[in-house]
């Protein structure tokens, strides 16, 4: 009979999320997977029935772990500035902690796991995204607008500063590295283009 | 308690794996069971609190295939 170890199911997970962005879906195997964790295959089969079960169960998970620091001390009643600054600091300082997670988020939206693994994002983090949104057109603070046009102002610019801190360089190869001063400078443009 | 156990096999093909699922489905002492095919060593998974390794090898000997435990 084979015993579960906590210890050895975090390692497993932080080793597959490492493998699955390096090699993709396709190319990630329980079998490589064993190898990088210095364990029996078998081991694995004793948390993960296959492995899709493994990579459906480590998408949800992170995805809620995600969620919960994201918004957490987040109030969707707050002025719209306080809000976003809000937003913007918790999504950093979780893609800066976890730098692999935007890469395979990214995955999954563009893979046929997207349905399993982001199914029950409605209940909470798009509520209140929802809910935030709502409330800062209906105090005048900004115009409405489709939810596409205002994500893409709202937050992709921080996601381009994340992608190249997290590649080292930014636009021709330049170094780059992300700070406080460059983040609250981008939130500040964002929030002007957005506010009324 | 429910046990797990890991075998490698040569169950590979849906149809033989339908073979498999008539005896296992049927099987009270199963608690739950499934076969992942995508892996080289085509890896049968059980749960079961009362079966043990040499009670499940001999079910899928029974049925023409070759089962061990999964190191």
């Amino acid at each position: 009979m084979r015993i579960r170890n906590a210890d050895k199911e975090q390692l497993v997970k932080q080793k597959a999320i490492e493998l699955l962005v390096k090699d993709g879906f396709e190319n990630f195997t329980v079998n490589k997977l064993a190898k990088a964790c210095g364990i029996s295959v078998a081991t694995l089969y004793i948390y993960y029935q296959h492995k899709d079960d493994l990579i459906i169960k480590i998408g949800k998970e992170e995805h809620k772990k995600m969620s919960d620091a994201i918004l957490s001390n987040f109030d969707p009643e707050s002025s719209f500035e306080e809000g976003m600054k809000q937003q913007w600091k918790a999504r950093a300082k979780y893609f800066l902690e976890n730098r692999f997670m935007m890469y395979l988020f990214d995955q999954f939206k563009h893979s046929s796991y997207q349905e399993k693994i982001f199914a029950g994002e409605e209940n909470d983090f798009k509520t209140k995204m929802g809910l935030f949104v709502t409330n800062a057109v209906r105090r005048g603070e900004v115009n409405p607008m489709p939810v596409e046009v205002f994500w893409s102002i709202a937050f992709a610019p921080l996601y381009t500063l994340l992608r190249f801190h997290h590649d080292g360089t930014s636009i021709g190869g330049k170094p780059f590295e992300l700070n406080d001063e460059s983040l609250l400078k981008t939130l500040e443009l964002v929030i002007k283009a957005l506010r009324k | 308690m429910e046990d797990i156990f890991i075998l490698k096999t040569n169950i590979k093909t849906p149809a033989e794996k339908l073979l498999v699922e008539n005896i296992f489905d049927s099987n009270d002492e199963i608690i739950q069971w499934n076969l992942d095919q995508k892996d080289i060593d085509c890896v049968l998974r059980v749960k079961s609190s009362t079966l043990c390794y040499e009670s499940i090898v001999k079910m899928i000997n029974s049925l023409g295939f070759d089962g061990a435990e999964l190191e």
